[in-house]
């Protein structure tokens, strides 16, 4: 590989971290609250995606009003999803993973008879925009994730730690009925928590997939790499979501650099399982006897 | 709670199975038949999963892996080495039974949501060797022509494997499975395992080394797996990557759920259900996935013991018409009612 190539696919890594880190804390954001694991967040992105096509080349809005309707949409969905198959299920660990899958096949498979099975491609004017520094040539549109990310995640750390809806989210987080003495509402918070996670959701859903192509199944892919990320990041663990989900678009990046982009998802799981021999508790993450 | 004893429930499974061997050699038409077979094999594997998810109460998502490892190893050895059959489809079983070991050493002391998305992660493994090495086995093409087992020497004749034969023995098969995996369930391991289930902390606590446990199930469980892998190569003779993806182990997850945790009997009836009626829902054409997903959410939120719960309340209806309520608790299990926990 030379040093041009190089540095093309550390810049390609960035951007695929900064995808997988802005999905995956969604996916801790929920695993934090409520201990389950939610196999349908994929399937929120696919709906994302297909409804930000919608928007811009069917009904012809803008870029950016169709990345607020996208996150409207996406916190409107994780809530629906939330009341539909988690609701009823408070308590229990496996039950709610159980009818996530059942909802992510529903999912699918409805946006198949919906939309087809033929790829859509979302045409936005930023693709065209070509930006060059030194010897890296890249678009616009595939930059903008980098920022969106960072903003995000500055913007969820504030949000988590000063506010009052991070305080109450983490106190939920930490003990629902005890957060439910100290006078916090554990169902509203429970809620916002999801449509957090459903804006989280909707900003790379918007940004990247002009990218790439837009079908039923993508959501699938990307709802596996959430988990290698959450896992190797410990659960719930906002710090090591983020080092990891940068570790893991970097070791993809640098596979296709090889030329071996079939087996990139085969080597992302090795990577985790190589990974849970030596720190079984996460990155940054305490070791706890609950976990290993 | 009253449950079924274990030597009625034996008994009314091969009675079941005798009929159904009949009814597909004598009485059905070809595609019956060969739906029966695909019955066969899928109760096996829903059965095996089952003792992990059910009853060891370990998240399983990769179970199709280890059917397509004992369907691809019997059938490369077959194709390639020109080994016996009956060969190849223990060897099959072994390399299955093998992985799931080495698999369940790896990955068993990593507790449950841990455990969900690495064996997740070893399906998206085994699914991407079978998809891209392309020179051992034919990649995304699949494998076809996979020889028939040899004819078998009778008493001078010699059977040949008509899909009848397969059929006596998938059911010979499943009726094996359900007489060992009931033996384990009323044996001193299985009331370790449901120990496991219930608090393995506690479980630990009494001296049970919870992880032997786990591994020895997952282990079994995978040697069942590829053994019905190995049955299925060389009965429909070609294999396609895509039967042994994620979305299968997916399926056989919602078959188990949908069967009720912990229950073998109720396996062989979800398996039943989801192999026999969707072909006869053809009406239901592309929605099929759709309901499938729908019926999983539904069943889970308001019948969380599934099929075998229904089967348990007939029972105790039965019991009460005849007025043996009182025996009957007497004799209860005391089987925790607590379905998908």
């Amino acid at each position: 590989m030379s040093i041009e190539e190089f540095v093309v696919q550390i810049f390609n890594g960035l951007v695929i971290g900064s995808t997988y880190v802005l999905l995956a804390l969604g996916v801790t954001l929920i695993y934090g609250v409520l201990n389950i694991i939610n196999f349908a967040h994929g399937e929120i992105f696919m709906l994302g995606a297909y409804f930000a096509f919608a928007c811009v080349s069917m009904w012809g809005f803008s870029y950016w009003v169709t990345a607020i309707l996208v996150m409207i949409i996406c916190a409107a969905l994780y809530v629906i999803l939330d009341f539909v198959a988690f609701k009823k299920l408070r308590g229990f660990e496996l039950g709610p993973l159980i009818t996530s899958i059942g909802v992510s096949i529903f999912l699918q498979n409805l946006a198949l008879i919906l939309f087809g099975g033929d790829p859509q491609q979302l045409q936005t004017s930023y693709l065209d925009v070509i930006i060059s520094y030194g010897m890296l040539s890249f678009s616009l549109q595939r930059f903008l994730i980098i920022p969106a990310a960072i903003v995000t995640i500055v913007g969820l750390y504030v949000m988590i730690e000063k506010t009052t809806l991070g305080r109450a989210i983490r106190a939920v987080s930490q003990d629902r009925h005890v957060a439910s003495l100290m006078g916090i509402n554990p169902t509203s918070v429970i809620m916002f928590t999801f449509a957090i996670a459903g804006v989280l959701v909707a900003i790379p859903s918007v940004l990247v997939s002009p990218l790439f192509y837009i079908y039923p199944l993508m959501g699938v892919t990307l709802t596996l790499k959430a988990y290698i990320i959450v896992v190797m990041g410990g659960f719930g663990n906002m710090l090591g979501t983020i080092i990891a989900g940068m570790i893991l678009g970097l070791t993809e990046s640098m596979v296709a650099g090889f030329g071996a982009s079939r087996w990139i998802d085969a080597v992302s799981f090795m990577v985790l399982v190589a990974f849970l021999l030596v720190r079984p508790y996460g990155i940054v993450g305490e070791r706890r006897e609950e976990n290993i | 709670m009253t449950t079924v004893p274990t030597r009625w429930r034996l008994l009314a499974i091969f009675v079941l199975f005798v009929g159904a061997q009949v009814f597909g050699t004598r009485i059905a038409n070809d595609y019956i038949l060969h739906l029966m077979v695909l019955t066969c094999i899928f109760a096996v594997l829903v059965m095996s999963h089952n003792l992990v998810t059910g009853y060891v109460g370990l998240f399983h998502l990769c179970h199709a892996a280890f059917f397509g490892v004992g369907a691809y190893v019997s059938a490369l050895l077959a194709m390639h080495l020109g080994l016996p059959i009956p060969l190849t489809f223990v060897i099959g079983a072994l390399v299955a039974g093998l992985s799931g070991l080495t698999v369940g050493l790896l990955s068993v002391r990593l507790g449950g949501h841990y455990f969900a998305i690495v064996s997740l992660g070893l399906g998206v493994i085994v699914y991407q060797i079978l998809n891209n090495w392309v020179a051992l086995t034919s990649g995304p093409m699949g494998l076809s022509g996979i020889p028939l087992p040899p004819e078998i020497p009778w008493f001078g004749k010699s059977i040949a494997w008509t899909p009848g034969v397969f059929l006596t023995a998938g059911l010979v098969f499943v009726f094996i499975t359900y007489v060992v995996f009931t033996r384990i369930q009323d044996s001193k391991v299985g009331i370790i395992m449901r120990a496991i289930r219930e608090n393995e902390v506690a479980a630990a606590c009494v001296g049970i080394r919870t992880n032997r446990v786990k591994v020895a199930a997952f282990t079994i469980a995978s040697l069942f797996a590829g053994a019905a892998g190995g049955i299925y190569a060389h009965y429909t003779r070609m294999l396609v990557p895509e039967q042994f993806s994620f979305l299968a182990s997916a399926e056989l997850v919602a078959m188990t759920v949908l069967g009720g945790l912990g229950s073998f009997g109720g396996s062989i009836a979800s398996a039943t259900f989801f192999t026999i009626v969707p072909e006869m829902l053809r009406v239901a054409g592309q929605w099929r996935l759709e309901i499938f997903g729908a019926m999983l959410v539904i069943v889970v939120l308001f019948f969380p013991r599934g099929m075998a719960g229904l089967g348990t309340l007939i029972w105790q209806g039965l019991v009460r018409q005849s007025g043996r309520l009182s025996d009957a608790q007497g004799v209860s299990k005391g089987r925790a009612n607590r379905g998908v926990a």
